[in-house]
């Protein structure tokens, strides 16, 4: 693929990060208790999605976050989790801003301190899906 | 000429199905994000092959090929999936797909999926 055709295709993720984190953020701020499973699904969707597109624009660190998300999300709902509040809402809420912040400017977030944020933040969710849900 | 239809709720995947399409393949491509989007071109361009996304929004890629195949869809069916678990591989066999290709999409899938249609 050319380098356009490469660069077209990481803005065309950007703009579909962007998108995907304004809804998360809004299914987020409905609150912690009146998330609906039909609002979990979405998460999840969103974040699979993600993870799928990622991965289509070789972006490893982003793949990484968003599976891991796409992943706890999964383990939350076998646990019949009801809402958002505590350590699981925190980790989903510092997902999408940091996730928001890179779609934003990915150049800037993989070359700066971002990058091991993200890194942070991915390890936090894979150790999180081996612990009992809180909250 | 070719018509495919690509079913993806990413923007990004479908764009890059689309940059991996052999260039003189012949083929033109439709895209849908969505169940309805998918049954709407579906009835409207008569594709010969509908590649779809596993991992949908409303409904998985399965389950809305049965929809097709319920609205009359005569085309070949192909399944998009990262997900090769024997549960999804053995629910798209029961359904109709005649392959499943594995994520991420390139050009080298692509063009035998594409000649594996024809054929």
């Amino acid at each position: 693929m050319s380098e356009n055709g490469v660069a077209s295709l990481e803005r065309a993720f950007c703009g579909e990060c962007r998108e995907r984190m304004l809804r998360a953020q809004a299914i987020v701020e409905k609150g912690v208790a009146n998330l609906t499973v039909e609002d979990w699904n979405q998460l999840y969707q969103d974040f699979d999605s993600l993870y799928g597109a990622a991965r289509a624009v070789n972006l490893p660190d982003m793949e990484d976050l968003a599976r891991a998300m796409a992943s706890y999300m999964r383990f939350l709902k076998r646990r019949s989790f009801q809402g958002l509040g505590g350590p699981p809402g925190a980790l989903l809420q510092r997902t999408i801003t940091l996730t928001t912040r890179c779609a934003g400017a990915w150049n800037d977030c993989m070359q700066h301190a971002q990058v091991d944020e993200l890194r942070s933040l991915v390890a936090e969710l894979r150790a999180a899906v081996r612990k009992p849900a809180a909250g | 000429m070719t018509t495919i239809l690509i079913v993806d709720d990413s923007a990004t995947s479908r764009m890059l199905f689309k940059a991996h399409l052999p260039k003189d393949a012949g083929c033109v491509v439709h895209e849908a994000s969505d169940l309805a989007g998918a049954l709407r071109l579906a009835a409207e361009v008569r594709p010969d092959l509908v590649v779809l996304d596993y991992n949908m929004p409303d409904k998985n890629g399965v389950e809305i090929a049965r929809e097709l195949i319920a609205q009359g869809v005569k085309a070949k069916l192909a399944l998009l999936t990262a997900n090769t678990q024997a549960a999804v591989v053995e629910e798209a066999n029961d359904s109709g797909f005649f392959t499943i290709v594995e994520k991420p999409i390139t050009a080298a899938k692509l063009a035998r999926l594409i000649a594996e249609a024809a054929a």
